[in-house]
């Protein structure tokens, strides 16, 4: 690992094949040498890209699992208070229902 | 029939004294704390989303500049490798907020009104009912009137104790859940300011979004270089025994729309950074947003207006929303 270049060091090395490629008067082999290169430091230019997004979203997951299982919990006091709700609504109507009659007796 | 009025509220409002709700402007604080959160998500996913769409579409000039078919295929083809292992990352990236966000609307679930309005609804209907019986009742037997009225007291009372049983069991449902969301907010907001790096742009630490951020800018102008760079054709001119080889220089090669599509990828990119310190602000303003919360809650104290923190968390994320329509 010791030895992976920087972007820093790939984008280096891909400025100076550019600048190799502006001289006109280099032949059609060392053209394509040259563009050959660009190619392999677009691929390692890729894959330094990809190991630093992968190293720093794996970081991230980290309590995922913790604060999901919290969630659930929450999703469970709130279904709780949905049937307190529907309780207290139907005692809401017995009451009114003895009311009813109560008054009805007067 | 007064006094049993009177006595049966006394006997309702006496059961449920010493209940330890929440105020209303304190629901009200969770209740913004969960909306706030919903539209916040997706921003810091963005970030390497926008990345590496633009890595992408710069190495698409680089490629078109490739002097032989086969390098230009393969050099596109490498950009379709990058483009498939990376994709996978941005809903990664979002997971961690999406699970805040899932949190944070379970706050909005259980501070809702709608336990309190049901029974409103429910309590009225029995209100009425109960009255036009007994208005019924008076039409049937005129000379001993029953007191109307009566419906809307007792509806009254029924909702003020359902209410008060909703209000305590929400308090007590909050205050079990917030201090254990503290502290996975705290440790998922500090892995996301990791993930986000300093404030300060990056251009030593090769592990950071920061220096990914600051490299990205230096790929696009070389790509776009190197795409410039094909300026020449070969040419062969054989005019009986003279051969001569040579080349033809193109002065005037990109178009307006190349420098335009170039031009484009280097405001996105900056664009990019802005975002990445604005979630960062905004990150920032959700910790503290959330232990205001916890803190206001476990005080039991009435609100007079939302909680600093929370405006400013709403500035935050507001500021980081312009930042992302401006990102094409």
């Amino acid at each position: 690992m010791a030895n992976t270049p920087t972007l820093d060091q790939v984008h280096a090395a891909m400025q100076a094949v550019n600048e190799a490629l502006q001289d006109n008067t280099i032949s059609d082999e060392m053209e394509d040498t040259l563009n050959e290169l660009c190619n392999v430091l677009q691929g390692m230019e890729d894959a330094i890209i990809q190991d630093t997004e992968e190293a720093l979203v794996n970081a991230l997951a980290d309590q995922n699992d913790q604060l999901q299982a919290l969630n659930k919990k929450i999703n469970d006091l709130a279904s709780d208070l949905d049937v307190a709700s529907e309780k207290i609504k139907s005692v809401s109507t017995t009451v009114g229902t003895i009311v009813s009659i109560v008054a009805a007796l007067i | 029939m007064q006094r049993y009025k009177k006595l049966f509220c006394l006997a309702v409002l006496l059961s449920f004294t010493g209940c330890a709700t929440l105020t209303q402007s304190q629901l009200n604080e969770v209740n913004a704390f969960g909306k706030l959160t919903n539209s916040f998500s997706a921003y810091p996913g963005t970030i390497v989303a926008t990345c590496n769409r633009i890595h992408a579409q710069s190495e698409i000039y680089g490629a078109n500049s490739e002097s032989s078919p086969d390098l230009h295929v393969q050099a596109i083809l490498q950009i379709h490798d990058f483009i498939n292992k990376t994709n996978v990352y941005t809903p990664k990236i979002d997971l961690s907020l999406k699970i805040i966000n899932q949190y944070a609307q379970g706050l909005v679930l259980l501070t809702s009104s709608k336990h309190n309005l049901s029974l409103d609804t429910a309590a009225t209907k029995f209100g009425t009912n109960l009255d036009a019986l007994i208005t019924d009742y008076n039409k049937v037997e005129p000379k001993e009137k029953l007191p109307t009225g009566i419906g809307s007291a007792v509806a009254a009372v029924i909702t003020l104790g359902g209410d008060m049983y909703i209000r305590r069991k929400q308090a007590e449902d909050i205050k079990q859940v917030l201090p254990i969301g503290d502290q996975i907010i705290d440790k998922v907001t500090a892995n996301l300011l990791t993930f986000l790096g300093p404030t300060q742009p990056d251009t030593i630490n090769t592990k950071t979004l920061s220096y990914l951020i600051y490299e990205e800018r230096k790929s696009i102008i070389i790509h776009y270089q190197k795409y410039l760079e094909l300026n020449r054709d070969a040419i062969s001119l054989d005019n009986n025994k003279t051969k001569m080889d040579g080349y033809i220089i193109h002065r005037r090669f990109a178009t307006i729309a190349d420098d335009r599509n170039f031009l484009q990828m280097l405001q996105d990119i900056d664009s990019t950074e802005v975002l990445r310190v604005q979630c960062i602000q905004a990150v920032t303003s959700l910790r503290q947003c959330h232990a205001k919360l916890l803190k206001d809650i476990q005080q039991k104290i009435t609100l007079k207006e939302y909680a600093k923190e929370l405006q400013n968390y709403s500035a935050e994320v507001k500021t980081a929303y312009n930042t992302i329509k401006a990102i094409k």
